[in-house]
This record gives C-alpha cells, structure tokens and sequence, in this order.
C-alpha cells in the first residue's frame, strides 16, 4: 500500500518530470529533470543515471552526490547480463551484509554507501541501462518505495527511448536532405500527404520556380503534359500514383512546362518511402531532365530518315534506269526490226523485179504504221525529258472541251476503233482556259487507251460535266481494268501493270505518267480506278475553268 | 530444205521471218504465242525452231523448256532484242543467236547454217 504522502510526492515528481521531458532539448536535460524526480519522490540525497553504451558497458551520465573516484572505481558494474529480458530490480538494504558486493566493499565503504538499489531502464522489457539510489545508512525498502522507483524507471527508459528515436528521426532527415543535395540531378522529397518537405537546387531549376515546402503538392512544375501533348492533371502525376499507390513508378515520360514556358521533358523516378512497421511516411522522386537527350535523338532519326529517303531515291532512279532500258529495248528493237526488215524485204523484191502484190501492200502498210507508232514513242519519251527537266511549258488560251471531245472521237472512229462511243454532255457551256495541244494531248491518252484495253467491249462511256470550279471528262471502259492496288503503277512512267502487259496491248506506259502531269500542270487532276481485273476502267479528269494558273 | 516453226508475238516479226524463209525454199509455219506453238507441235515435228524470248503468256524460255519435257529437243534459234540474248541462248542450247534489229541476209545465213551442219 503506498502511503499517501509518498504517493502524492511521487505523481507531483511525475507530473514535473513528464513535462520537462517534453521540452528537453538533449539527453542531458532529461537526466537532471530524472535525478530531479527521484529525489522529490523518493526522498533519496544520492542517485545516479548509467545507460549501456555502445560495447554494451555501464556508463554513468547523470549522478549527485558521488565522487570522481567512485565513479571510475565501480562504472561497469552491473548485476544484470547485458542481454537480460525484463530484468527485475536489485535491493541492497545492507551493502556491508551482502556477498554479491564483497569486491566493491571498500569502495562502497569510501564513498559511505551502506545501501544501494539496481532499478533497470528498460524499452520494450530490453535493458538499456539503470539507475541506482544510495543510502548512508542501511535501509529496509518498503514496496511503495520499490513500486515508485520502478514506475521512475519505465518512465525515464520511456523517454531516452523517445528522444533516441526523435534524435534518429532527425538524423534520418539530415541524411536525406544530405543525399537529395549530393544527387547532382534533380530530387524532391514529400511526405505521406504529397506535401513537399524539401526539394534540391536542380529541381527548382527544372521546374522554373521554386515549390512553397510544406504546402505544394507532389510535383513541383504546374503544367505536366504526356509527350503525345495531352496535359496531365496535377493530381494524376506520377509522384501523387506512386504515393496513392504505394509503388515505386518506373518507363513513365513526362514533358513538363516552366513557368517561362520552356518544356522539358523527364523521366521521374518517384519511390514511396516506408517506416520499419511498413507505414507510408513520404516519397523521394529523382526527375532525370532527357529534353537534350531527346532532341539528339529526334535530330539523329532525322537524318537517318533523310538518308533512308535518299537511298531509296537513288535505288529507285537506278531501277527506273533498268526498267527504261529493258522496256526501251523490247519496244524500240521490234519496230525497229520490223521497219528494217519490212524496207530489206520490199528491196530485194524490187531487185528482183518480183513484187507479190500481197506482201508489197502488207509491208508497205506496215512501213508506214509502225513508223507512225515510233514517231509517237519518240514524242512520249521526248515529252517525259521535259516534264522531268521542266523544260515543258503551256499555252493557254479559250478552248472548247466539247469540241474538241467529239473530234478526237471521230479520230477514233477513222482510225479503227470497234466500240460505239456514247457520250454525254451535261453542259453546253464547255469553254475554259488550256492549251488545246496539250489538252487534246491528254483526252486523246484516255480515249486511245479506253479503246486500246477494250478490244471486246461494245460501248465506250465519255461522260462532261461542269461544276462552280470547272469541268470533269469521265472516260468509262468494259476493258481489261486492274486490279485496284496497281491504281498508283499506272501513274509512274514505265509502269505497265502485269494484266496490260499480259494482254499484249501495245505501249510503254507514258501516256497516263504524261497525262496527269499535263493535268496537273493545268491545275487539274487525273485520277483511275477499276473494280478489278476484266472488269473495266474508270479515268477522271478534272480542270478548272480558270486554266493553268488557277492556283 | 528444212521445216521451221516460228514463235514470235509481234505480227510484223513474224510475217517478215515466215515470208523471207519461205522465199528461201523453207517449209515455215508460224506462233503468234509458246502456248500456240506447244499445240502445233503434237502435230507435227520441224527441224528447226526459231523463238523469240519475250513475250507475253508463256516466255520464250519457258516454251523450250516445256517442248523438251514433251519430246526430243528441236534444235533452236533465238530471235530477240533483248541486251541478254546471247546468255539465254547459250543457256537454253541454242545453235545461234538472232538479235533484233537484223538483216534479212544474216537471217537467211544463220537459219541455212543451222539446217545444213
């Protein structure tokens, strides 16, 4: 049973130790508040504080009334194993009596130490250090003294705990800002709300601007954008997912804004920070700055694209070479042959005065068709050097597209054409500004090849409309046509599709390359398509009304 | 005099070549095309073929191929304007080479050699 007055002392003692425990500044500010508390409460002249240290050896940090000799004489001392779990206190009502001290005896008696108690500190029931109190004269303990003394002893163990994990806690914080400032790259710390609690010199060099610490939130910069441009909200980024998520975030990019308006982009790093319980207590976020790194890149895929590019447009001007040398050979050698022979053969039968009169005709005819075709061949290739040179210019002038339509038809028709030409004018008004050579030139194209790849229709569709621009010449065949993926080959000079060739039609696919660039050329457009192979081709024309530099 | 077969796709070739041999004492009949060759020989067998390589359908090279899968080989000429006729020719076993544009007179030689020796 605690006498009241003891009790009393010892809760005022308390009460004065506990708060000046929450205002000491160090360990030693502690100790006198608890050398302090246990004379108050315990009535004791001589005590003394004595924490283990690092070897695990006894070491005074507080007493009154104790000598510098004593003091080296029995430090160390402990009846307690260093490892001892919740050790129990140690009372000595007669220093003189008790065996376990027979080896102190004479220091003890020096010192005039004729009682003595081992009260342990303990945290967590783990020794940490003790504290004892002195006597003058023997003294029986009564167990209201031993309980007080023992409550003391949590409570003092309490509070060198709490100030050795406050001081850690500060520690931890000094090396953590330590570690941000020798990053040498950008780094930012928070705590578990996001809040920034310190950030380095290349951050607020990256960001533009410098955070407010302890109020701004998870990222420093306050316009964040993904590299395809869409703006991330602020409380979306990285740093606010790896602390709402608890998981470092990694293979993010980011592009953020300075306040000047410059962008970097970045790639942060941001880590959630745990205690040893495993509870959140922040993040750290490094943002390493790639804008230089990505711009070396953009600058080195440019010019491996340029080079690609060039290649390719070497490769394929070394091709068209062949191509024109291979389709050159095949189309100049036969009629050159045929003209050549077709000459021989008609000599030697004038030589011999025996003209058959079947063979002087059919060769005679083919004298003059095929002279007539290379003399065509020799205008597509020389009009193609100089669409290539740009050495080919227009004349423009008021010209009837519909006259001129019905008399190309009528060319057609003497020349052989099988097919019945239908053709529908859905305008009167069919005057606009071209070069009627060269527009005969390209509706002469389109009709020849309408009936050229059409050797077995009945009909071909030519159809002229006008519209607020200008007019469009559709040309309909029944014809061979092709297949809808060789639509760009027949552009391109030389570029016969397999089907053209295979049916034997005659040519070496100049015309329609000719025919949209003089097109072109006048501000229109030529365009083809067809449904498939074997069935037909469709040719579209278009030409502004105001002629060739209408654009 | 020999029999020859003509395969040539361009009409005018093919008139020449027919006409001028023929005036030559030949027996010459003529293909517009290797598919219409390939049939007239089920018929009949000449001593000399003369092939012209590019042309469309069934090449020329593919034309002598599928007449020796079929037969005995018929000894050949190529006639062509192609920059690689010399190749193909030694290539396919021809005994002589044709090229676009030519002489009648050399034809006439190259054709008489081919049929006597």
């Amino acid at each position: 049973m605690v006498t009241t007055s003891l009790a009393i002392g010892a809760l005022q003692a308390l009460h004065t130790f506990s708060r000046s425990v929450a205002i000491a500044r160090s360990l030693d500010e502690i100790f006198d508040a608890s050398l302090a508390c246990v004379a108050d409460s315990l009535r004791v002249e001589r005590s003394s504080i004595l924490l283990l240290d690092g070897a695990d050896v006894m070491r005074f940090r507080a007493w009154t009334g104790l000598s510098a000799e004593y003091r080296t004489a029995v430090e160390g001392h402990s009846p307690w194993a260093p490892d001892t779990l919740n050790p129990e206190s140690v009372l000595v009502p007669s220093t003189s009596s008790d065996p376990s001290l027979t080896e102190l005896r004479p220091v003890l008696d020096a010192e005039r130490i004729k009682s003595v108690a081992f009260i342990p500190l303990t945290t967590s029931g783990r020794l940490i250090g003790k504290f004892m109190l002195y006597y003058d004269a023997p003294h029986e303990f009564t167990d209201d003294e031993v309980l007080v003394a023992e409550v003391l002893g949590t409570h003092i163990g309490l509070a060198v705990d709490r100030y050795r994990s406050s001081e850690s806690a500060a520690l931890n914080e000094q090396r953590q800002r330590a570690l941000v400032d020798s990053m040498g790259v950008a780094a930012y710390v928070t705590d578990e709300a996001g809040v920034i609690t310190y950030f380095n010199e290349e951050a607020a060099a990256l960001w533009g601007r410098r955070p407010v610490v302890g109020r701004d939130l998870w990222c420093g910069s306050w316009a964040m954008f993904r590299p395809d441009g869409e703006r991330i909200p602020h409380d979306q980024c990285p740093m606010a997912i790896a602390l709402k998520e608890g998981r470092p975030i990694r293979d993010v990019e980011i592009v953020a804004e300075r306040p000047d308006g410059e962008r970097a982009h970045i790639l942060p790093f941001p880590t959630p920070l745990f205690d040893s319980t495993g509870r959140l207590i922040g993040a750290i976020n490094v943002m390493v700055d790639i804008t230089e790194r990505q711009r070396t890149e953009a600058e080195r895929h440019e010019l491996l694209k340029a080079e690609r590019v060039a290649r390719a447009q070497a490769e394929a001007a070394v091709r068209a070479r062949d191509e024109f040398l291979s389709i050159a050979s095949h189309e100049l050698r036969n009629p050159v042959a045929g003209l050549r022979g077709a000459a021989q053969l008609l000599q030697r039968m004038l030589r011999r005065g025996d003209p058959k009169p079947g063979q002087v005709e059919r060769y005679t005819d083919a004298l003059v068709e095929t002279s007539g075709r290379m003399a065509r061949l020799l205008d597509d290739l020389l009009d193609v050097a100089r669409l290539e040179s740009g050495q080919l210019s227009l004349h423009p002038e008021e010209t009837d597209v519909l006259a001129m339509l019905r008399s190309v038809i009528d060319e057609c028709r003497t020349q052989g054409a099988t097919q019945k030409f239908d053709l529908i004018a859905e305008t009167r008004s069919a005057t606009i500004l071209a070069d009627p050579l060269r527009l005969r030139q390209i509706v002469a194209n389109l009709l020849d090849n309408a009936v050229k790849y059409s050797p077995n229709a009945d009909e071909i569709c030519v159809t002229l409309r006008r519209n607020a621009q200008g007019l469009t010449l559709e040309v309909l065949d029944h014809g061979i046509g092709f297949p809808p993926e060789a639509t760009d080959q027949l552009f391109v000079p030389f570029g016969r599709t397999a089907n053209a060739r295979s049916a034997n039609v005659p040519g070496m696919g100049l015309g329609l390359h000719i025919s949209r660039e003089l097109a072109e050329m006048h501000g229109g457009t030529l365009r083809a398509s067809s449904p498939g192979e074997g069935l037909g081709a469709r040719m579209i024309l278009t030409l502004p009304t105001a002629g060739p530099n209408a654009n | 005099m020999a029999s020859i077969l003509v395969v040539e796709d361009e009409a005018l070739i093919r008139h020449l070549v027919v006409d001028t041999l023929t005036d030559e004492g030949h027996k010459v009949i003529a293909a517009p095309s290797g598919e219409d060759a390939l049939t007239q020989l089920e018929t009949q067998t000449p001593d000399l073929l003369i092939v012209d390589l590019r042309m469309p359908g069934m090449s020329g090279q593919e034309f002598v191929r599928r007449q020796r899968e079929r037969g005995d080989p018929i000894p050949m000429v190529v006639l062509s304007g192609s920059s690689e006729a010399k190749q193909v020719g030694r290539e396919l076993g021809a005994i002589a080479v044709v090229h676009k544009p030519f002489d009648l007179d050399e034809l006439i030689r190259i054709v008489g050699r081919a049929t006597t020796g």
